[in-house]
């Protein structure tokens, strides 16, 4: 019996833990979709998943953060101009939802920078204005937090593509993306789920810089 | 014991069986198309899926208890819907589209805009500065804009038949008095700001909101740059001056000071004008400008400028004689604004303004001295609590002292000092998704009136396709009588316009159309009593009228050659006034028939170099030849110019630079705008006929502006 009795609690508590609002287990789940992410659809099916704790978790910025970075990312798959707008429309909404929750948040506003770079994504002829926006939000989350390496980088990329008649071009962007390599070998994930990506990318585009 | 243990495990997966909810189902549009990739979720729960590619998802729960089924989709008004517990269901969820930013329906009858939260045909302050017929003034490129007519010998703003007063300008809410240079007759006046000072302008050629108010014809609202992203120090040198500033930039705040110094005895040697000035014009700009973050989303902005403009020019006062006249004036202006949105829903906004002018003309016929006060307070408070509506109201009181005399003959002064007190409210809605109306009032107290006059205003407007939309609009418009009448009788009535606008308008991918067409009715203007003698208050009357009609055509096009930005402008007025010293209703001197503007500019990025063209023309404008009976019946001939220009944009020792260069009239048509005649008939008994014309057939000007950082 008292076997029988230790089955229905493994059991029970199997089932339960399945479907309860586990945080972590939902956000693992939600990563991993993110990250396997292929087409448009696939990440707008995780930045739903990221929508849905984040309404929950009213007090986490993190599940928005990804929501946002899940958003941003997708809209390089899309193909109508319209779509991928919209699609960073939300984004902008989860990254209000961040700096709200959590204001001065350098990760967020690195974000932020991130999202106008890829309105230019979605328009060419929009790089004059957004790349003053992304250089203006990312130097806001570099003065938040100097060693943040994502900021650095994706400031580094705003150089890159800044033609070099107006001070950016390969030359100008080597040496930030190499204080980004240098802030990525230092850099502690300091909680679960922090933010942490962006190194691959960094080393692609110092690959570039030194071709 | 094994009975007990399958009754055991049966429960145990019983359980989840019975407090299951699960759902199946599509989700569609109103027009019954699949959307894939819905966000399909239990409110306040983790709990949810994607719909796939036909639109459907399945959604199982063990959540227990009723829920709150929720559906998102970008573009779309969230559904929400109650789910009973243990449902076990099918369901088609239709969402409707959301209002969409882009293709909102907005008011915009009578509007040209560039401000963030308008959507409407725009200008920027960059499409301002590189508009060749421009010359940097604000003004200048207005002009290209259907509504506007051609006055080039005095160069402020004519818009649809109302003479250049009937149109205010006012910076951050606050009027501005004096917004030109002053001029002597025949020499064009320019703005006092530099279009960089603005981000964004709002021209209203008729039917503005009732948060303003004193203007007949038309309204210019200009709004300051907010915090700069850094400090500068920006440095200019032209052929007709130079120019400095600085700006410094603080965490929360910033300041900038810069200076404007103009001396056109340098360019009047290399470019001579018709007749010699006996001193060139000299005009010196200060200008201090300082914005204070209040809070999250709240801003003080102060600016203050200070003008000064001397000159003795050439004035023709009869076919052969020229006479000297003397202009000395000083402008000072100061502003200090406040806005701040107080929660997501409230905003609160105001600001106070001084404005000081003293003004001296010495011409032949007298000493003229104009002293002038005017200061404004003003508070209002926005409140927004959706987007579907907008809701404003305010208070707006004004004082204005303004003094005048003939210092060459003992007595002659005249002066009023008269205080407006208005308010106004106005509520802006989206009816569904395609229908908005604004509806204003603005109560008007006039003190030296001691009355109190109620402007109604309404605009309507309805989408006709995704991108293109048609306004309706109509309004009471008051302003006092000009200075110069009311300081000579002090209960002239208010003049009084009735605007009745009809505007479609088409905006798509950089392409934007819009034709309006236009009824004005003027009442009450200032009408001179022959009877009497000038200066006696009994000579100025309230009984002018006149209306004016007509339809204004505008198209840009971005889009369909890459680099080129072209605009096409045209309007068409018929308006005829009783008013002045009018004999019968007729067609004043200023006004064209038919004016058209083309306006184009080509970035050619291998030179980074932009070339700029404007074409204006106007059909010939009517004047009065007072040796015939007929009055206004003879017509000048058509204006025609055409003006180019051209910036380089280079990267000197890790500075912007600009070097730019523009000529006015390239081609040298040399024909008079119109014709005036000697106020008095000569010795045979006729009256003198004198060409009005331009002071340089060409203008050019070449300048290098620095940039350092």
């Amino acid at each position: 019996m008292k076997k029988v009795a230790l089955i229905i609690i493994v059991m029970v508590l199997g089932t339960t833990n399945l479907w309860a609002q586990n945080y972590a287990g939902a956000m693992q789940n939600a990563l991993a979709k993110m990250g396997a992410a292929k087409s448009t659809t696939d990440f707008v099916a995780a930045s739903q998943i990221f929508d849905r704790i984040s309404q929950v978790e009213t007090a986490k910025w993190i599940p928005a953060y990804y929501g946002a970075l899940s958003l941003i990312n997708g809209s390089y798959t899309g193909k109508e101009k319209e779509k991928r707008d919209q699609m960073l429309d939300q984004a902008q909404k989860f990254i209000d939802t961040c700096l709200k929750r959590s204001p001065e948040n350098s990760e967020a506003m690195t974000l932020q920078g991130y999202l106008y770079q890829a309105r230019i994504g979605v328009d060419g002829s929009r790089g004059q204005e957004f790349s003053q926006k992304a250089a203006g939000a990312l130097k806001q989350a570099m003065a938040w937090d100097a060693n943040n390496p994502r900021a650095t980088s994706l400031m580094a990329m705003n150089v890159f593509y800044t033609p070099s008649f107006y001070g950016g071009g390969k030359e100008n962007a080597l040496p930030l993306f190499e204080k980004a390599e240098k802030l990525f070998a230092e850099q502690k994930i300091s909680s679960p789920f922090a933010p942490a990506w962006g190194k691959e990318m960094n080393q692609h585009f110092l690959q570039e810089c030194k071709k | 014991m094994k009975k007990i243990q399958l009754i055991f495990l049966l429960i145990i997966f019983a359980i989840p069986a019975f407090s299951q909810i699960s759902i199946h189902g599509k989700i569609e549009d109103t027009d019954h198309h699949p959307l894939p990739g819905a966000n399909i979720y239990f409110e306040n729960t983790y709990e949810g899926t994607t719909s796939d590619s036909d639109g459907v998802f399945q959604l199982t729960s063990q959540l227990e208890g009723a829920q709150r089924l929720k559906v998102t989709f970008l573009g779309y008004i969230p559904y929400t819907v109650a789910i009973p517990a243990k449902a076990d269901t099918i369901m088609v969820i239709k969402l409707q589209p959301e209002h969409n930013k882009v293709d909102e329906v907005v008011i915009t009858a009578g509007t040209f805009g560039t401000a963030d939260d308008e959507q409407t045909v725009s200008l920027k302050a960059i499409d301002i500065l590189t508009t060749p017929t421009s010359e940097g003034d604000v003004y200048g490129a207005l002009r290209t804009l259907p509504g506007t007519q051609q006055v080039p010998e005095d160069g402020r703003l004519f818009v649809r038949g109302g003479e250049a007063y009937e149109t205010k300008t006012f910076i951050d809410g606050m009027e501005m008095q004096q917004p030109y240079s002053s001029s002597t007759p025949d020499l064009p006046s320019r703005g006092r700001f530099s279009p960089e000072l603005f981000k964004g302008t709002l021209f209203s050629t008729g039917g503005y909101s009732a948060e303003y108010g004193q203007a007949l014809s038309s309204a210019l609202i200009l709004r300051t740059i907010d915090l700069p992203k850094e400090s500068f120090t920006s440095i200019g040198l032209l052929n007709v001056g130079f120019q400095g500033g600085y700006t410094k930039r603080f965490d929360k705040a910033s300041i900038s000071a810069s200076g404007e110094y103009y001396n056109l005895g340098l360019n009047n040697k290399i470019n001579p004008p018709r007749n010699a000035f006996a001193e060139d014009p000299i005009q010196m700009n200060g200008l201090v400008h300082a914005q204070v973050k209040s809070g999250k989303r709240g801003m003080w902005k102060t600016l203050y400028s200070f003008n000064h403009h001397q000159l003795i020019a050439p004035y023709a006062t009869s076919a052969t004689n020229l006479e000297n006249v003397a202009v000395n004036s000083t402008n000072h202006y100061v502003n200090s604004t406040y806005r701040n949105m107080l929660s997501d829903t409230w905003l609160v906004y105001g600001g106070i303004s001084g404005d000081y002018y003293d003004d001296h003309i010495k011409m032949e016929e007298g000493n003229y001295h104009i002293l002038d006060h005017y200061s404004q307070g003003r508070a209002g408070l926005k409140y927004l609590p959706s987007e579907k509506v907008k809701i404003n109201m305010g208070l707006d009181a004004n004082w204005h002292d303004n003094e005048r005399s003939n210092e060459a003959v003992a007595g002659q002064k005249a002066g009023f000092t008269q205080r407006t007190l208005a308010t106004y409210a106005e509520g802006e809605f989206q009816l569904g998704n395609n229908w908005a109306v604004r509806l204003g009032v603005r109560p008007e107290y006039f003190g030296l009136l001691e009355k109190v006059k109620v402007a109604p205003r309404l605009s309507l407007a309805r989408k006709t396709g995704e991108h293109s939309q048609l306004s309706l609009a109509y309004g009471t418009f008051y302003q006092n009588a000009p200075d110069e009448y009311l300081a000579f009788n002090h209960r002239l009535n208010t003049e009084e316009a009735k605007h009745f606008i009809l505007n479609y308008q088409y905006s798509y991918d950089k392409r934007d159309f819009r034709i309006e067409t236009y009824y004005k009715d003027y009442q009450n203007l200032v009408k001179f009593n022959q009877a009497s003698t000038e200066y006696a208050p009994s000579y100025y009357t309230s009984s002018g009228t006149g209306y004016s009609k007509g339809v204004d055509l505008f198209f840009r096009d971005r889009k369909s050659i890459p680099l080129l930005d072209y605009w096409i402008a045209y309007s068409y007025l018929d308006t005829k006034r009783d008013y002045r010293d009018f004999p019968t209703k007729a067609t004043p001197g200023f006004v064209s028939k038919n004016t058209l503007s083309v306006v184009g500019k080509y970035w050619i990025a291998g030179w980074n170099t932009q070339f700029g063209f404007s074409f204006s023309a106007a059909s010939g404008r009517p004047y009065d030849d007072p040796n015939t009976p007929v009055f206004m019946d003879k017509k000048a001939p058509a204006y025609s110019s055409l003006s180019l220009n051209a910036a380089h944009l280079a990267y000197l020792f890790g500075n912007y630079t600009i070097f730019y260069c523009s000529v006015g009239n390239v081609l040298g048509r040399d024909k008079p705008y119109t014709y005036r005649y000697t106020e008095t008939p000569n010795s045979s008994g006729v009256y003198e006929r004198i060409p009005v014309q331009a002071e340089t057939l060409r203008s050019i000007i070449l300048g290098v502006f620095i940039q350092i950082k």
